[in-house]
């Protein structure tokens, strides 16, 4: 079977047969594609063998079905919401579902089907079925691998059949349809259904009936019956049994409008004048007249299936208006579906959207890590460059301050030679120097650095007091004397000492020369030392003064040959 | 039944965002958080470096750093440079190996030390030209372990009278050898220079103590001076001085570039030791 993303079965299944639509939407209109009525065995699970051998052969896979589900297994309520009633039409049908659970002590399903589409409509039809009834009309389906989509009261499916095959409906009208052992009534008018009822009289009832008069099985006396195209073929004697059939059908469909005007509020509404007559049953040529003889309506039939060349319709509309339910073509909607059930299509029907839903939300959560991934790889190895970098830095910091203190280190160790090779070229320059520049008159009799000169003087004077000391100070003295010469060591010579004597009163001869040696580079300051540090030598000096010299000392700071570091005792 | 059946819409809403909870939440653990770890711990260790070297004034590039490498390169083999030419004119024992040899016992010391006296007092009188008779060392000692410092010394007293000697320069009054000064440097205290200071007093006049000066500095001969006091002897002899001064001799015993530098600076990398 060629399928379709918009085609729909339309399934009823009854004791005798199983009809089947197979309908596509066209211009919001029905279109039937197939007809099928399938006879039923007379076996245990005879339904299912049928719609299951039906699969097998037309292939329809998982094509959405619609199923009707009716007779004794449905309740049917009229009911009129207060006006001032706040609750929505399924809040209102599940508390009354509710209600009658409790009566009946099993759980309900329940559908609400409003009489007219308008959003403030207060009259409800519902339909209750209990949950294990529901299954049992399932069962069949789900044996055969049907993909029910929905289960449909079948009087609302039969007023739906009746709208999807164009039959136009002026006012309330009835519908009833014959079956084989129930008749399921719906009363509606152009706005929706108003009222169903279902009860247990079908033509089957009629072949029972004539089966016990003839004395033939029933099987035998229903093909005697749909042999005969009028009333008057039949066997004689059997015509009453037909009219008292009429009779009790018309006596059912008489209780059922007073059952309509009683419970619905009618009046002032046109009366019921005209019943339609659809079901298997009504494809009885004399079943049309028997029923219109009895009963006072006006006896029509529905129209022809859309899209199919056949005369047997009146057998299809409750598949037909199945088949509508399923593509949403349904004049008045109606779902007795278990919960989990309607769930699980619901979760079928969302499951595209679930799954694009998730490959997004997928896709963009590995978008967003992958983001992050490749922002984090570009930083790291941005940070593995930088820090490649600093590394080189540092490995160049390490050579360098390894550098700095080899550097450091020979400067250190040349330090000291510096300083002798700078001792003896400058003492012996300044002492030409001084020679050059003192005057006609003026001597020199001491040169040398100032530790020196300290030392000649204090040793000087120890030999002086050491001739008065006992041996044991004397050895102390020695001792102090080394001590002294402890603290020489290391000592630079940067300070010199010019002792001399001059024949000038005034020293002008002195303060030259101190100016010239203040004006050389390598001397940093050149004054007289003061008094305080002049020590005299009494063994010398009196042949130095004999001649009215006067003595003058000059102290000389020298600029160190190199800046001593910091530590590095002077 | 399955799964799916058995919820409702909303359950399975909610179990599919804790799914995807879930599922976040392990691609964070498992991808995201140990990259996050990594770079947080790069980014640590590359700030720590930064501030290392900011703080160390090298956070300058990697060619300034090179040029002030390559700088310091150049200054450091110039100082190796005047290290060489200060070690040629300056050492005055030559050679570290044949100047001290490993064992110098005390016998050796007072072979040499009579030998030099002997030779030094006939070479002083062909010159006449007086220097003391004991040259300010000791005879004896007490034991071999200062034969090597007493074998230097006197060799650096035979070096100063030879050059008074050979230059006719002045009488040597007195020869006082002090304890040798060691120069220490490096991270060890590596010994890099022994110094033997002589406290000597000349008496001459004053050109001949300046040749003697002039020949303090030829290579071989080298003797530097710590102290220095030149005195005026006499009014009526104007040239006449008395020289006394401290001539050190030098003996080289590392080359610059076998001293291990310290890696901090040394407070007093050159502490002598001594004198």
């Amino acid at each position: 079977m060629p399928r379709s993303a918009k085609t729909v079965l339309g399934l009823e299944i009854g004791p005798r047969s199983v009809h089947i639509v197979t309908a596509v939407a066209r211009g919001g209109r029905l279109k039937v594609k197939r007809a099928d009525r399938l006879p039923v065995p007379d076996t245990p699970g005879g339904a299912a063998t049928v719609l299951k051998r039906w699969w097998e052969e037309h292939a329809p896979g998982k094509t959405p079905c619609v199923l009707s589900v009716g007779g004794g297994r449905v309740l049917y309520q009229q009911l009129r919401m207060e006006d001032t009633d706040p609750r929505e039409h399924a809040q209102v049908a599940r508390m009354e579902a509710l209600r009658l659970g409790e009566m009946t002590d099993a759980p309900m399903e329940v559908s609400a089907t409003p009489a007219s589409r308008d959003s403030g409509e207060r009259r409800l039809l519902l339909a209750m079925s209990r949950a294990e009834a529901l299954e049992d009309a399932l069962r069949p389906v789900r044996e055969a691998g049907a993909d029910p989509v929905n289960l449909c009261p079948a009087p609302v499916a039969l007023f739906n059949g009746l709208a999807a095959v164009g039959t136009p409906i002026e006012g309330p009208t009835l519908v009833a349809d014959l079956g084989a052992d129930r008749t399921e009534v719906v009363i509606g008018d152009a706005k929706g259904v108003r009222f169903a009822r279902s009860f247990d009289l079908g033509d089957a009832h009629l072949d029972d009936l004539l089966a016990r008069h003839l004395r033939l099985p029933t099987p035998q006396a229903t093909r005697a019956r749909w042999k005969c195209d009028r009333l008057g073929a039949l066997p004689e004697g059997t015509d009453d049994l037909c009219r008292r059939f009429a009779e009790q059908w018309t006596r059912e469909i008489e209780a059922c409008l007073d059952m309509y005007t009683d419970t619905l509020d009618t009046e002032g509404e046109p009366g019921i004048r005209t019943a339609i007559l659809a079901g298997e049953g009504a494809d009885w040529p004399p079943m049309r007249g028997l029923l219109a003889d009895a009963t006072s309506l006006s006896i029509s039939s529905p129209g022809r299936l859309p899209g199919v060349e056949s005369d047997e319709t009146a057998g299809f509309l409750i598949a037909c208006g199945l088949a509508a339910d399923g593509l949403g073509l349904a004049h008045a909607p109606a779902s007795l579906l278990p919960a989990s059930l309607r769930q699980r299509l619901e979760r079928q029907r969302n499951k595209r959207h679930w799954t694009a839903a998730a490959v997004c939300t997928l896709a963009a959560m590995g978008v967003l890590v992958a983001g992050v991934r490749v922002s984090l790889h570009r930083e790291q190895k941005r940070l593995q460059r930088h820090n490649a970098t600093l590394q080189r830095s540092d490995a160049l910091r390490r050579e360098t301050e390894t550098l700095q203190a080899r550097k450091s280190l020979v400067e250190d160790m040349l330090a000291p030679l510096e300083d002798f090779v700078a001792n003896s070229a400058r003492v012996r320059e300044l002492t030409l120097f001084i020679a050059e520049q003192k005057t006609d008159g003026d001597f020199l009799t001491f040169l040398g650095d100032s530790e020196s000169y300290l030392q000649i003087r204090l040793d000087s004077a120890e030999d002086r007091e050491q001739r008065a000391l006992s041996p044991r100070d004397r050895l102390a003295l020695k001792q102090l004397n080394r001590r002294r010469a402890d603290e020489m060591r290391d000592a630079r010579m940067n300070r010199l000492i010019v002792e001399g004597f001059t024949p000038r009163g005034n020293l002008s001869s002195v303060k030259t020369l101190i100016e010239a040696l203040g004006a050389r580079p390598d001397v940093a300051r050149a004054d007289l030392l003061s008094d305080d540090f002049i020590f005299g030598d009494p063994d010398r000096d009196p042949q130095w003064q004999s001649d009215g010299h006067r003595r003058f000392v000059l102290d000389l700071r020298l600029v160190p040959p190199r800046e001593p570091k910091p530590g590095r005792p002077e | 039944m399955s799964l799916e059946s058995r919820l409702t819409e909303r359950q399975f809403f909610l179990l599919s965002l804790g799914g995807l909870l879930l599922l976040l939440v392990t691609l964070y653990a498992a991808l995201l958080r140990p990259q996050f770890q990594q770079h947080a711990d790069l980014r640590r260790k590359v700030d720590l470096k930064t501030r290392e070297l900011r703080e160390a004034g090298y956070l300058l590039g990697e060619a300034p750093l090179q040029a002030r490498k390559r700088a310091l390169e150049r200054e450091y083999e110039r100082l190796l440079g005047e290290w060489e030419t200060a070690r040629d004119h300056l050492s005055t024992f030559g050679d570290r190996d044949e100047s001290t040899p490993a064992e110098v016992g005390h016998i050796d010391y007072k072979v040499r030390l009579y030998l030099t006296r002997d030779r030094l007092r006939d070479k002083a009188a062909s010159q006449k030209i007086d220097v003391p008779a004991l040259l300010g060392l000791p005879d004896t000692l007490d034991s071999d372990d200062v034969a090597r410092e007493k074998m230097l010394q006197l060799r650096a007293v035979e070096l100063l009278v030879d050059t008074a000697i050979e230059y006719g320069i002045a009488d040597i009054r007195g020869i006082d050898p002090l304890p040798p000064v060691v120069h220490a440097a490096g991270a060890e205290d590596t010994v890099y220079l022994e110094e033997y200071p002589l406290r000597v007093r000349f008496e001459g006049d004053m050109r001949g103590l300046y040749r003697l000066w002039e020949a303090m500095f030829q290579p071989g001969r080298a003797m530097l001076l710590r102290n220095i006091a030149m005195e005026k002897t006499s009014l009526r002899h104007p040239d006449a001085v008395r020289m006394t001064a401290t001539l050190s001799s030098f003996l080289f015993l590392e080359e610059a570039e076998n001293v291990d530098p310290a890696r901090e600076r040394n407070p007093a990398p050159t502490a002598a030791k001594g004198h």
